[in-house]
């Protein structure tokens, strides 16, 4: 059998050092990257063959022929979840070896080559979602009947997409959604002919059968006349996101966004007040596909925090590096014990947070990880079900977030101010960088990454620098910088002055006067992206002077 | 696969065998996973074994040597895989792989003797991960590969690496180990030879009372047993900490300092870049403002007090400006230390990685580069998309690791490249090298030049405690 789709990633599979991180990462204290061996399918299973390392070599042998092709390995192409863990964690190219590319077009290979599955589940799904527009295989015209008894306008700016999960199987979410909108009077609609949007078929390898769905749903969308379209599902969000256009021409006038970052922007403008009655531990599970794909990590902990009396305790692994919850990459209809062994594995990472909720902000994550529970004497639910249920009826108008500390914080703004005047700083950075200041009040805080006392980021634009208050979804690089140090630096009269100070505050640190940095991409892609030329310009590499010279400079603190 | 031509009902006998001291699900014959096995991360072809096993304890290891032993089959203990030399790669047919990384627990801490004893599957940045929340650390952190690479896998291969200049390598931190024998008895060494010992005391030295056993298994490479636990030297996570790059303009000059500050125990670790297109490579930063530059000398010292690390810096600094070193700033240093094993990954975008790693003592360092880069020239690198590093790290006293590592673009050039590399090997052994770890990497290159009374004595010991050869048959080229 030839592997067209497969053979296109040969090349990369060269790049793979097998160095096996994908598999066995922990986190590095020092780098504090929330690694805990990233591919839950190899924790489960515990062979070699699951993990990225592995099924790289298996590829590179099926490819070259010294492994043939037989039942056992199309079964094993469907034990992916295509989190993108092993991926993330890779530090061999800019973006680490994609192997989830790498399993999709295997897939893909298989589907075209009419290898069916045993369990012959997404062939089944396939005709499912043809037939029925969902891959339940539930009666379409059932689709809102729990939600249809509201008259939808059939034109609105903003348009409520359900999804298949929410609409089927977690209507709770989807009501929630409607819920919290009604709330604040939103002109919205739903697309009352939804269908499904393929999110599972792409993962089993059907592109072109997703691409005929992805242009009938644009048209629909299209001729309703929506703005924006929001998705309280992480997997439809990110198949409209990051996949349809890769197979379709996308509208450049429709924005597409997560729930949760719609509701962000009304929570900032005042529009609602969420509330417990007493203190509540909550953690976090940031999806796949709204993680790791879609780059969304601050929205639902901003709304999080948000909530009075709630308090939000991060997972061990989580954002960038969180492990999945075991139901993506159609794994969970193909072998669903393998997704709730990952989901269990999951609870128990949450269990040690000692939480009242374990919450998401999808409703396949919720799914999975409700059946994986347990026992466990926490709720899981999802960020939707959680705002709706804390949605404090009594109040409305402006309201203080605990974050906006973050904003307020005086010597965070004059930073802001004096960066802003001096934007030739990040003249050096490629458009497109986001750079993270944090401002902590001592080294221990920042060692123990407790929250900071102030944080912006810095955008580089094509001609311009835009700085906004708040921690960064997706930062290359986290300053974190004393409160002493900023100080000093805002005080700084020349450019040169302040790179002498950053330079010192740097290289020599002391209890009142340090800067560090944490690294999220790999040094050598930071390089690439202009980094080094700005620490240079910021003054941490050593002037070409004589030694002594670094005294004075130390004195200037 | 000799199993191939096996009846299938001596195969299923075997597998019956196999899952009744581990579990189902915790073996396999299937052909995907074997092929899953089949390589480590250096470029030599691999080759499956038989069977993977993933034990959970030292018991299972001691029952499927016997088995194997009665039914002719070979073990194969294998860490992290992320061996660069071909060690872990099966050399004959019909054997048991043991994936040892499900062993990879700590056992205990104990902060009255200053050991830790772990299971041996356990990774470096596992161990260290859970010893700093304690507070505590190792002296050999691990190799740059210790994301995956094992304290198993490094015992049994001589690892050098973070860490190296102060404390040695992974074998000079060994108090103890735990290992089963080919007749699936388990020994402990060191203080643990007694039949009976109170537990705390079992392990708190390695030389007492016998010769030092410990040492027969270290760098075995799997032949002489498996290897289940080791017990390691710990410290105090250092208060004060220091970072400083130099540069030079030659070699020869920052080899200097490297000797002193060894002589003079006065860093934790001292890694160098050793010429200018690595620079350029690991720390563009430094080649685009001194591209005058041929050596970088990243420098870090961890002291008990940040007063002591302050000062030792300031020793290092002084040094540094007599040997004609420029103090340039702490980014190599610092991404360094702070990287830990995060380092060398993101070379891997030059091309598959071809390494050559051994020691060598330090005075000898310079030549070596010069000879190098002779032999560069010879074979017009660049036009060949061949790009290389050459870096080296000192270690215990006055020696250090020679890493030149050649990198593989274009795979059409791999026989030039693979001529390269053998240059380079002779070169290496030839001119005061010798490899840590061997593996199909050097074991020509060693076993031309070893002393026959050497090999013999050490064949001898193989025999004597592996008589029938179930472990890694082939490796060492050893003869029953
Ligand atoms: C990115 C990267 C950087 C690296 N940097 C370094 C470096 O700086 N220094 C260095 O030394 N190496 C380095 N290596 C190589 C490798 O990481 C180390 O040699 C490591 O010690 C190997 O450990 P492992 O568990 O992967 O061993 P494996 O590769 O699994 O095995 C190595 C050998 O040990 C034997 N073995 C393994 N476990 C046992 C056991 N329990 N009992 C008996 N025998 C056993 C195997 O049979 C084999 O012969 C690097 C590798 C990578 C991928
Ligand atoms: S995929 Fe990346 S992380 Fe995994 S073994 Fe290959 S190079 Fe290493
Ligand atoms: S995509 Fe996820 S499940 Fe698949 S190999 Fe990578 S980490 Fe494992």
């Amino acid at each position: 059998m030839d592997y067209p789709y497969l053979s296109a990633f040969r090349s990369q599979m060269d790049f793979c050092g097998k160095c096996g991180d994908c598999a066995l990462a922990v986190e590095l204290t020092t780098a504090k990257k929330h690694i805990n061996k990233p591919c839950v399918i190899k924790n489960v299973l515990g062979f070699e063959a699951y993990d990225a390392r592995g099924r790289i070599l298996i590829l590179k042998r099926l490819l070259d022929g010294t492994l043939q092709l037989n039942q056992e390995i199309i079964d094993w192409a469907y034990t992916c979840l295509l989190c993108g863990n092993c991926q993330e964690t890779c530090l061999a190219l800019d973006n680490g070896i994609d192997l989830p590319s790498m399993m999709e077009a295997f897939r893909r290979d298989l589907i075209e080559n009419g290898k069916y599955s045993p369990s012959g589940k997404p062939f089944e799904i396939l005709e499912k979602t043809l037939t029925h527009h969902n891959p339940y295989g539930e009666p379409h015209d059932q689709r809102f009947h729990f939600i249809l008894s509201e008259n939808f306008p059939p034109h609105a700016d903003i348009l409520l997409f359900v999804g298949c999960t929410a609409a089927y199987r977690q209507q709770n979410i989807a009501l929630s959604a409607y819920k919290i909108l009604k709330k604040a009077n939103i002109d919205f609609t739903i697309l009352k002919d939804e269908k499904c949007c393929g999110s599972v078929l792409l993962r089993y390898g059907f592109h072109d059968k997703v691409k005929v769905l992805a242009e009938e749903l644009m048209e629909q969308i299209q001729k309703s006349g929506i703005k924006t379209v929001v998705f309280p599902c992480a997997g439809c969000y990110r198949t409209f996101k990051i996949d349809y256009p890769k197979l379709i021409e996308m509208p450049k006038d429709i924005k597409f966004i997560h729930f949760s970052e719609y509701l962000e922007k009304l929570v900032k403008e005042g529009k609602y007040h969420f509330r417990f009655d007493s203190q509540t531990r909550i953690s976090y599970h940031d999806p796949c596909h709204l993680g790791r794909a879609a780059g969304v990590f601050e929205a639902p902990r901003f709304l999080i925090n948000s909530i009075n009396n709630a308090n939000l305790i991060e997972l061990e692994t989580r954002r960038n590096y969180s492990h999945c919850c075991g139901a993506g990459g159609g794994v969970k209809s193909c072998f669903p014990e393998i997704s709730l062994k990952v989901g269990q594995n999951r609870i128990i990472e949450a269990a040690q947070n000692n939480i009242n909720y374990l919450v998401s902000t999808c409703p396949f994550c919720k799914t999975n990880l409700s059946q994986s529970l347990n026992g466990q004497n926490f709720k899981v639910l999802d960020l939707t079900e959680l705002l709706s249920q804390t949605l404090d009826e009594s109040l409305t108008g402006t309201i203080i977030q605990k974050e906006s500390s973050f904003v307020t914080h005086e010597l965070t703004q004059n930073y802001i101010t004096y960066l802003s005047q001096h934007p030739e700083i990040f003249s050096d950075l490629v458009p497109g960088s986001v750079l993270e200041f944090t401002i902590y009040d001592s080294i221990d805080a920042f060692e123990d990454e407790k929250p900071p006392t102030g944080a912006f980021h810095v955008v580089r634009l094509e001609n311009e620098i835009e700085i906004h208050p708040g921690l960064a979804d997706n930062s290359d690089l986290q300053l974190a910088l004393s409160e002493g140090a900023v100080r000093e630096l805002v005080l700084s009269k020349t450019k040169k002055e302040y790179s002498l100070k950053f330079g010192a505050f740097y290289n020599d640190p002391e209890e009142e006067y340090w800067i560090d940095f944490l690294l999220h991409k790999r040094t050598k892609t930071l390089l690439k992206m202009g980094y080094g030329k700005f620490a240079e310009e910021a003054g941490i590499l050593d002037e070409d002077e004589d030694l002594d010279s670094l005294d004075d400079r130390v004195k200037i603190i | 696969m000799i199993l191939e031509s096996m009846t299938q009902l001596a195969l299923e006998k075997i597998s019956t065998g196999i899952e009744k001291i581990v579990g189902p699900e915790n073996y396999s014959k299937a052909k995907y996973i074997l092929h899953s096995y089949a390589e480590d991360a250096s470029p030599f072809p691999g080759n499956p074994p038989d069977f993977v096993v993933l034990p959970q304890n030292t018991n299972e290891i001691s029952q499927l040597i016997q088995f194997a032993a009665s039914h002719n089959l070979s073990i194969i203990p294998v860490g992290g895989r992320s061996g660069i030399s071909g060690a872990s790669i099966p050399r004959t047919h019909s054997s048991i792989m043991l994936d040892l990384t499900r062993m990879n627990k700590i056992i205990s801490i104990d902060k009255e003797i200053m050991t830790v004893t772990v299971q041996a599957g356990i990774t470096w940045a596992e161990l260290i991960h859970k010893l700093a929340k304690e507070d505590l650390t190792v002296g050999f952190r691990g190799p740059y590969g210790g994301n995956a690479g094992t304290v198993g896998g490094s015992l049994s291969s001589n690892s050098i690496g973070i860490g190296a200049s102060a404390y040695g390598g992974a074998c000079d931190n060994v108090v103890s180990l735990e290992v089963v024998l080919a007749d699936g008895s388990i020994i402990e060494t060191g203080s643990g030879w007694k039949k009976e010992l109170p537990e705390t005391l079992s392990h708190f030295t390695r030389y007492c009372t016998f010769n030092d056993l410990t040492g027969i298994f270290l760098g075995d490479h799997g032949t002489l047993g498996v290897k289940t636990q080791a017990t390691l030297k710990i410290y105090p996570i250092a208060e004060g900490t220091a970072f400083i790059d130099f540069g030079f303009t030659s070699i020869e000059d920052c080899s200097k300092l490297l000797h002193y500050l060894q002589v003079h125990k006065l860093v934790t670790e001292a890694v160098i870049l050793g010429d200018t297109n690595s620079i350029e490579l690991l720390a563009s930063t430094y080649h685009d403002k001194y591209p005058q530059l041929t050596t970088i000398v990243g420098i870090i010292i961890e002291e008990y007090d940040q007063d002591i690390a302050n000062r030792k810096k300031e020793i290092c600094e002084k040094k540094a400006k007599q040997f004609n070193g420029k103090s340039i700033g702490t980014f190599l240093s610092k991404a360094h230390w702070l990287n830990k094993f995060n380092l060398v990954q993101s070379l891997f975008e030059e091309g598959f990685w071809y390494n050559t790693c051994h020691l060598r003592p330090i005075n000898t360092l310079p030549n070596l580069i010069h000879q190098t880069h002779e032999l560069f020239k010879k074979y017009d690198m660049k036009p060949n998309e061949i790009n290389w590093i050459i870096s080296a790290l000192a270690t215990d006293r006055c020696y250090c690791t020679g890493w030149i590592t050649l990198f593989l673009k274009d795979p059409t050039k791999r026989p030039l490249l693979e001529k390269i590399w053998h240059e380079l090997r002779e070169l290496e052994i030839s001119n005061n090298g010798v490899p840590y770890w061997t593996g199909l990497l050097w074991e020509d290159y060693v076993l031309q030049r070893v002393n026959p009374a050497f090999y013999e004595t050490i064949q001898k010991i193989k025999n004597a405690l592996d008589p029938y050869h179930i472990f890694h048959p082939g490796v060492f080229k050893f003869e029953r």
